[in-house]
């Protein structure tokens, strides 16, 4: 074999060593699942019933057809471009915050890390029992405080509940960006923050110039991962508001859960799970192309 | 009054409120979680309490089989944060050093696992498991967390090995070592903090499953704490004081860990330059 | 590098092309490839998934399960879904052509599995247990259900606010306004609680106060055998609007109550909030005597207020049977669980708020020999006295067992009849309206599809 097979193979060998556990692990516990919830959308199938139908569009049709997927659309929009976007903002703050040294650093890091370990069952329970009206603390400080006169029922008013869910869901998936963030400060070359201030570049400039180009692959892949979760978040929401009141967060997820498991019609529910599939791939396709996150950069050489 | 005083009083400012908001809740939880049980529904609550008891975290450890599910979630964990790691590291390596057809495509691909909604996910995943036999057993679940948060590791590990110069390596060829020791003893204690975030990511994401735990699952003894948790929780209808000391037991030896493993993520800049 | 990318994409996009039909093609075969034929369970083996799994009644599981293992030889797998959680674990099961042999829980729930034909004849069982009649379930001239318990919905209140301002219990609307009004000074106490939400207790509110008014969701037509839409005609309409306003009144003198289920009804009631509350049984005695034991002997059962009928929302619980399953196994085990002395500490595990389905069961020594029942001799009594008064919604608008209930309840209706009333503020009679054509375009579906 000549040279260049020889090393053509020896790559080829160990991309293959490296990735296939990896994939395989994924197409077993993911792509095929996926595959065949995509293909139970063109059946007529109820829950309790192993038999199927094929309809073709049928289930597709009707779900456009549909208003409260329109509504619920909305709601996921809403819900994942404001969560997003406080996250990132959350994850910046305590990004930068955490990467400058203080005092009780180790204390604080743990913290802000500690709420995305937390399992969803308590972290929405601690927020119900937290901004709940007749219990919670931060009614009785509020009203303590003399800011408000009636308890605010948090989850419960047709206002607040979208935001109380938000915030919430920024609580716990915030330190997602933290930790990125974080992490990804760190290993900037501190080299390329001095050569930049014997240019005489001041905190903005620094920040500007070195920072955020060498921030940016972290900042879209932040974007992109947690958007595509919230895009898709159900258990949260499920259990501080269930889609409620009268279907304020009721987002995508939740609108498909109901389909699925209350009016028990598992064709439809998969035809709901594929549109929100759908926007997903065209969506993070979109993305690639505009943002491209994967452009190897570093930044300041 | 300078400005460099009001920019710190800004700061400090700044790291207060929101060093609050990420910990009240947490700091909530545990009180509630040491109230005496007469006073949790007897409001006003005091921010400051002194006379804390026991009682709801002796009555949960008492009441439920709590360690058990304790147990149990740290094995899959473990068992989810290991495979991770290792799978994790080496296909980032192999994207960040390797150019090959279809390399963005397979980036790409590994991201498809997130788009679809997991809600009707469940039943084919039972379905299949089943059918492998992985159905009540550690490693089932294992496996099935593990591809939960691969994608991302990968990702991770991907921008990570992107700093690591090649340079580097090569150097270490020159000197005689194979593929795999220069990947092995340059690479990765430069991407040290990638691999800490990627056992972090991949043991919150392990910890925190209800879904998969719950399909899986179905022998009381099997179950994580998640699944336990929910179900008793259904059952208690509402014992803040149990919920929230059973949170706060689940948070405690997490807490602990992060806290001893943080340091690893400060990255050695041993790096030779 | 972006001239690579670019590069990159358009190969992958043709061979992309050529994949997605291969991949497509299998696709389209998955769900048959995946559907599984039933494995032809084991005859010494069954899987029984039970709603209740409190630490009482796993005992008794336990128990029952051993004695039936030694005397048949078949083991009994026992499994907790949950509540919440219950229709997803038997939808998986079936799903993966291992159906559980038996799923105890609400036989209204077992009825979407019965209208699809899943569940097995058990009319014999259902003879020979003499199960009263208005707890049974036939579905396509069977038994489908082998009832063990029922609940009534009934209100509970605290006694001693009501001696306190002179009150007695009451009996008719009027007398129930006047005293949630006597009683009700927020922010301290409120005079009661009225759900407001898309969810399970605020529905059963509505259904409830809608029987005791007589109004009916359906009507059955004799010649055609089938039910219709009948919420929005005549007398049933104005009487719906009446329910709604009285409702909508007594949420007045609530909290708004815009996202409470059943732990809340509980939580408000013993944490003092609320001087009136309900519930589907006696649990909220159980937890408020577990919660705040003062509070319990002041805790009174009542009749909620009557208006036309005296009907009470009935919910049945009982053993359901999978056809495709190890049926005879699982008809011996619901025989011998039955027949067995631990039934009567299963009827405990709750004790007042699981009633036995037979009348000679709650008057039994065995099953008032229990020291919760005996503290509380009066609950018993009132049970007692308001048995075969009840009615499950799906014998209420006809003699024949109503299919299309489901249509309604499962998405929890009644509670947003509520909602849409008292906490967004249209009025009762679109409400009533809107929710009748929304129903009828269900049922209309329902027919488009079956044929």
């Amino acid at each position: 074999m000549s040279i260049e097979a020889q090393n053509r193979w020896d790559k080829l060998r160990w991309v293959g060593a490296t990735i296939t556990p990896a994939l395989l692990m994924l197409t077993l516990m993911a792509y095929l699942p996926i595959i065949y919830a995509l293909t139970l959308g063109f059946y007529h199938r109820t829950a309790f019933n192993p038999d199927a139908v094929w309809t073709g569009l049928d289930n597709f049709i009707w779900i456009v057809n549909d208003p409260g997927l329109w509504h619920a659309l909305n709601r996921s929009l809403v819900f994942t471009v404001g969560s997003v976007s406080a996250q990132l903002a959350f994850g910046l703050f305590f990004g930068l915050l955490l990467h400058q040294g203080m005092r009780g650093l180790n204390v604080m890091r743990t913290l802000v890390i500690l709420p995305y370990l937390l399992p969803v069952v308590v972290v929405g329970l601690v927020f119900r029992w937290i901004l709940n009206p007749e219990f919670g603390i931060v009614n009785q400080v509020l009203m303590d405080i003399g800011l408000i006169d009636l308890p605010i029922n948090f989850f419960g008013g047709l206002d607040t509940a979208m935001l109380s869910v938000i915030v919430a869901t920024v609580w716990q998936y915030g330190s997602f960006a933290a930790l990125l963030i974080f992490a990804r400060l760190q290993s900037i070359n501190p080299k390329l923050y001095e050569a930049a201030r014997t240019s005489g570049a001041g905190a903005w400039r620094c920040f500007m110039d070195v920072t955020l180009p060498n921030l940016r692959t972290t900042l879209l892949v932040i974007v992109l991962l947690r958007g595509i979760w919230m895009f898709n978040k159900f258990d949260l929401i499920w259990i501080i508001t269930a889609g409620g009141p009268l279907e304020a967060t009721e987002t995508l997820p939740i609108y498909a859960y109901k389909l699925a498991f209350q009016d028990f019609d598992f064709g439809r529910a998969a035809a709901a799970c594929t549109a929100m599939f759908l926007v997903l791939v065209i969506g993070s396709i979109l993305y690639f192309r505009f943002f491209n996150p994967t452009r190897e950069v570093e930044v300041g050489r | 009054m300078n400005l460099a005083f009001v920019q710190r009083w800004i700061r400090f400012l700044a790291i207060a409120v929101g060093m609050t908001f990420v910990a009240f809740p947490l700091y909530w939880m545990l009180l509630t979680a040491l109230t005496p049980r007469e006073q949790l529904f007897r409001p006003p609550f005091q921010l400051l309490r002194f006379d804390l008891s026991l009682e709801n975290i002796i009555e949960l450890l008492s009441a439920t089989e709590f360690l058990v599910y304790l147990m149990n979630s740290m094995i899959v964990a473990a068992g989810a944060v290991v495979l991770n790691v290792i799978a994790a590291t080496f296909a980032g390596y192999a994207l960040s050093r390797y150019e090959f057809r279809l390399k963005h495509t397979v980036a790409q691909g590994t991201l498809l696992s997130y788009m679809f909604p997991p809600i009707l996910l469940a039943i084919p995943l039972y379905i299949l498991l089943s059918d492998l036999g992985l159905r009540n057993s550690y490693i089932g679940l294992i496996l099935a967390h593990a591809s939960i948060s691969l994608p991302l590791n990968i990702w991770i590990m991907w921008q990570y090995f992107q700093i690591v110069p090649v340079s580097l390596e090569e150097a270490a060829w020159v000197s005689g070592a194979s593929k795999l020791r220069g990947l092995l003893q340059v690479c990765l204690p430069s991407a040290l903090p990638g691999m800490m975030s990627v056992a972090i990511f991949a043991f919150a994401l392990s910890w925190n499953d209800f879904a998969f735990a719950f399909i899986l699952q179905t022998d009381t003894s099997m179950y994580t704490l998640p699944v336990g948790l929910a179900t008793f929780v259904e059952r208690t209808a509402i014992h803040w004081g149990m919920i929230m000391s059973s949170s706060a037991l689940i948070s405690i030896p997490t807490f602990a860990m992060v806290f001893l493993l943080q340091r690893y993520l400060i990255s050695g800049l041993g790096i030779a330059r | 590098m972006a001239k690579y990318i670019k590069t990159v994409s358009s190969v992958s996009r043709r061979r992309f092309l050529s994949n997605t039909v291969a991949t497509g093609a299998l696709a389209l075969a998955t769900p048959s490839i995946m559907r599984r034929s039933a494995y032809g369970q084991s005859p010494n083996r069954i899987v029984f998934i039970s709603e209740e799994s409190s630490d009482k009644a796993q005992a008794v599981y336990d128990r029952i399960n051993a004695d039936f293992e030694r005397e048949t030889g078949i083991s009994v797998t026992m499994e907790y879904p949950g509540f919440t959680n219950i229709a997803q674990r038997v939808a998986t099961l079936i799903a993966a052509g291992t159906p559980a042999e038996i799923v105890w829980y609400g036989a209204g729930q077992a009825m979407d599995v019965a209208l699809q034909g899943q569940l097995a004849d058990v009319s014999d069982l259902v003879t020979k247990h003499n199960i009263p009649d208005n707890l049974r379930m036939v579905v396509d001239g069977a038994d489908r259900s082998v009832p063990t318990s029922q609940q009534f919905f009934y209100g509970w209140y605290r006694q001693d606010l009501y001696e306190e301002q002179g009150l007695a219990p009451y009996e008719t609307w009027e007398d129930y306004l006047n005293v949630v009004k006597s009683l009700n000074s927020p922010p301290e106490i409120y005079g009661n609680v009225i759900p407001s939400v898309e969810q399970g207790a605020s529905h059963l509110l509505l259904e409830t106060m809608f029987q005791k008014n007589d109004v009916h969701w359906f009507s059955y037509d004799e010649a055609e055998g089938k039910y219709r839409v009948a919420l929005d005609e005549g007398e049933n309409l104005s009487r719906a609007i009446e329910a709604m306003e009285f409702l909508h009144e007594a949420h007045q003198y609530s909290p708004e109550a815009s996202n409470y289920n059943w732990a809340e009804l509980m939580s408000e009631y013993y944490t003092g909030n609320v001087a009136n509350s309900y519930y589907v049984g006696a649990r909220l005695l159980d937890q408020t005597a577990a919660n705040n034991p003062d509070l319990a002997q002041h805790t009174m059962p009542v009749a909620l207020p009557r208006r036309l009928t005296e009907s009470y929302y009935l919910s049945v619980q009982g053993f359901h049977v999978h056809k495709d399953s190890n049926v005879d196994g699982a008809k011996q085990y619901v025989s011998f669980f039955l027949e067995h002395p631990a039934y009567v500490d299963w009827l405990h595990s709750v004790p007042l708020h699981i009633i036995p389905a037979q009348q000679s069961m709650l008057q039994s020594e065995a099953y008032q020999d229990n020291e919760f029942i005996q503290q509380r001799m009066d609950v018993l009594e009132f049970l007692d006295s308001i048995w075969g008064k009840g009615t499950p919604p799906y014998y209420w608008d006809g003699p024949v067992l109503n299919p299309l209930v489901g249509l309604y309840q499962n998405a929890n209706r009644g509670g947003r009849m509520l909602a849409e009333r008292n906490i967004r503020g249209t009025d009762s009679e679109t409400v009533v309206r809107e929710t009748a054509e929304w129903i009828r375009n269900r049922v209309a579906e329902e027919e488009a599809r079956q044929q």
